[in-house]
């Protein structure tokens, strides 16, 4: 099913007409998910619904970048793929949309809880195959000029028989010019947010994605969280107790960005300490993935170009 | 073909069976994002004198968009932005990705054959660009209205005989959307028709025209435009930065005050980026000239006569503009106005000698009652 033309002159059935609703999967900031079957096909999708009401703003602003974004994007394998977008009425007749998403039978946060519950490691082939295929992913939004800003396990879903790995949720993303101007702070789950972010950096780039991976990759390895603060200045303080505190000698303009205080003074610690089980090669990735200083931090795609992929099958990836 | 323009025609008109458009202003006048006493900013032109006082560049900056240029190191590269083989890679994608974000050419054909009336395109646009000084968004912004405004034509012609109303729900649409994808702070849907709209509609009304506009253009809102590379450019042409934060400031002002003339919709973004900064390039004192034929180096993709070409109409359009209002002269910079700018403006500005900074401004928008305002750039949960 390829996304209708909703301009002038075309008949399109409704999303009532056209899907049947099976089950409630999620809620999200404008409206809930539903599993849904197509009825002309009897493929099953993902529903989003988003809620416009009646008298205030029009379309919502995350529901425009998410889905024009996702037109650009959703070509590609590692983006999850926007296939249709109905208008629909609620029962009220307050105009309804409805996002038609190919369905995913899982995510990477219900997938890391499920080895946590049993006890089990996640296989490192399985580590190597979702994380790069995360990075290729995330090298093909960055390579279009799209930020995600809210890469977390919850928004990455998968398809548990081929473990397909696809991005998904870009209700935060950002297009950018190169080099990036300024944009709110305000922005991705606490875990997953980047120094720069959470020391009131405006001017920030890629490299916020990319420290996300490198939460990502570790909490693959540990089934933990790698930085799990519940509040701007312990998520802060638990990344200088592993990384060590910064100065302006590691990240030069680090003393300078509108929220540094003093902080105590951390030295840094080995990342096998904190991560281990994953080998020389993968702490390498992970430690260019977590610099400190965005500009040196690993891109996207030079990481898929680092050795700890060499002896991944990318055929089918 | 005549037919879905038909049932388009129909659908736009039963935009209006149960709100008409309204010739009254909102009840509750707009608030600006600064003080009753003070002039928004200007869209202004700006060209430097024989020396940039103390290399401090700041006074070059536009008003809309002086955030975020001089505030870090002059170098190309600060700390806290991406690496150069990451820029390439997404100048790269962005000139891959142009061609799907511009109007056929067949659009530019039907303005030189007067079946679409460029005249009324043009009020359309200066019009937009009022709002945008009005309230301070980003200049990408404006670029986007614009841009949607002329896919959307280019696809759907509007009824005519209409004293206009379409095309102005049309723009208001347009703005709306663009605002909502580029900015933090979105001014609600009554008040953002400012600045001289004829008509005032309703939100209900703007949204339904929005879906419209989103059917038409396939929800493809995340257009390329020529800021999108002026950064990449303008580091290019100054690898040392020494006059980076003017050439994007100065080729910003460039882009935006050509925008109503229709002419260059026979260019693509990346063309038009490059045609800006050396025009700005060239403005610079005791620099030598810089040719169009060096931009073909900066990328992929960029072809010489084009940019010759797209250069050329940007100099006829400054000697138009100068031989019709002379330049007024302050000291240290000289300030063209350009069409967009709102003529009562000017006097509080030229006494002033600076549009309000935008450290200032931000502040100030702060201070909006918030139920004028969405905020949408909030975090979420886990």
């Amino acid at each position: 099913m390829e996304m209708e033309k909703t301009g002038a002159g075309v008949a399109v059935l409704s999303a009532k007409e056209a899907f049947e609703k099976l089950e409630k999967v999620g809620e999200g900031t404008y409206g809930k998910v539903y599993r849904a079957r197509e009825k002309a096909t009897g493929k099953i999708v993902a529903l989003k619904k988003t809620r416009l009401h009646e008298d205030q703003e029009g379309v919502p602003p995350t529901t425009l970048r998410e889905v024009s974004i996702l037109r650009m994007l959703s070509r590609d394998p590692h983006v999850v793929r926007l296939m249709d977008v109905k208008q629909g009425q609620n029962k009220e007749g307050k105009t309804v949309l409805y996002l038609v998403f190919e369905y995913m039978d899982t995510d990477l946060k219900k997938f890391i809880r499920s080895f946590r519950q049993t006890g089990q490691s996640i296989p490192p082939q399985t580590i190597k195959s979702l994380m790069y295929q995360l990075c290729k992913g995330i090298a093909f939004c960055h390579g279009h000029g799209i930020l995600h800003r809210d890469l977390k396990p919850h928004n990455l879903l998968m398809d548990r028989k081929t473990m397909m790995l696809k991005i998904a949720d870009l209700g935060l993303a950002r297009a950018f010019t190169v080099p990036i101007k300024k944009y709110t702070h305000e922005i991705l789950t606490l875990w997953y947010r980047a120094p720069e972010v959470l020391l009131g950096a405006t001017h920030y780039s890629m490299a916020v994605d990319i420290w996300s991976v490198g939460c990502i990759f570790a909490e693959l390895v540990t089934k933990q969280a790698l930085f799990a603060g519940d509040s701007e200045l312990q998520q802060l303080l638990h990344i200088f107790r592993l990384l060590g505190t910064p100065n302006e000698e590691v990240w030069p303009g680090v003393s300078k960005l509108k929220d540094w205080h003093e902080y105590p003074q951390w030295n840094p610690k080995s990342l096998s300490t904190a991560v281990p089980g994953l080998d020389e090669l993968g702490l390498d990735l992970l430690s260019q993935m977590l610099e400190y200083e965005p500009s040196k931090r690993i891109s996207a795609k030079k990481a898929m170009e680092h050795a700890y992929f060499n002896d991944l099958d990318k055929g089918h990836l | 073909m005549k037919e879905a323009t038909c049932i388009f025609h129909q659908q736009l008109h039963s935009l209006f069976l149960h709100s008409s458009p309204q010739l009254t202003l909102p009840a509750k006048p707009p608030r600006k994002p600064w003080p009753e006493n003070e002039s928004p900013p200007i869209a202004m032109s700006v060209s430097c004198s024989n020396c940039f006082p103390d290399d401090d560049h700041s006074f070059l900056l536009c008003g809309e968009d002086s955030s975020g240029i001089m505030d870090s190191s002059p170098e190309c590269s600060s700390d806290l932005d991406s690496s150069p083989p990451s820029e390439a890679e997404s100048i790269a994608g962005f000139m891959e990705d142009e061609r799907n974000f511009v109007p056929g050419f067949e659009y530019l054909n039907r303005f030189q054959s007067r079946s679409l009336d460029a005249s009324a395109r043009e009020e359309s646009v200066a019009w937009i660009l009022k709002v945008q000084a009005y309230y301070a968004f980003q200049p990408v912004t404006a670029y986007l209205s614009v841009n949607y405004l002329d896919r959307f034509l280019n696809s759907r012609p509007l009824p005519p005989k209409t004293n206009g109303w379409p095309l102005q729900l049309l723009s208001v649409a347009c703005l709306s959307l663009a605002a909502k994808m580029e900015e933090s702070l979105v001014p609600s849907l009554l008040d953002l028709q400012v600045e001289g709209a004829k008509y005032v509609f309703e939100p209900k009304t703007i949204r339904r025209m929005e879906l419209l506009v989103l059917g038409v253009l396939d929800w493809r809102l995340r257009s390329v435009t020529p800021f999108s590379f002026l950064d990449f450019f303008a580091c290019k042409l100054d690898s040392t930065g020494t006059f980076t934060g003017f050439l994007i400031s100065r080729a910003t002002q460039i882009i935006l005050s050509n925008i109503q003339e229709a002419s260059f919709l026979a260019y693509w973004p990346s063309c038009i980026a490059a045609a800006a900064i050396l025009h700005a390039a060239n403005e610079i004192p005791n620099w030598s000239l810089v040719r169009p034929e060096h931009a073909e180096s900066w990328c992929e993709g960029l072809r010489k006569e084009k940019i010759i070409g797209c250069y050329q109409l940007m100099q006829e359009l400054v000697i138009d503009n100068n031989q019709r209002k002379p330049p007024k002269v302050l000291p240290q910079l000289r300030v063209t106005i350009s069409r967009p700018i709102m003529r009562s403006s000017v006097s509080s500005f030229l006494a002033s000698s600076s549009s309000p900074s935008s450290s200032s401004l931000s502040c100030r928008r702060r201070k909006l009652n918030n139920s004028l305002w969405v905020d949408d750039d909030k975090g979420n949960s886990q």
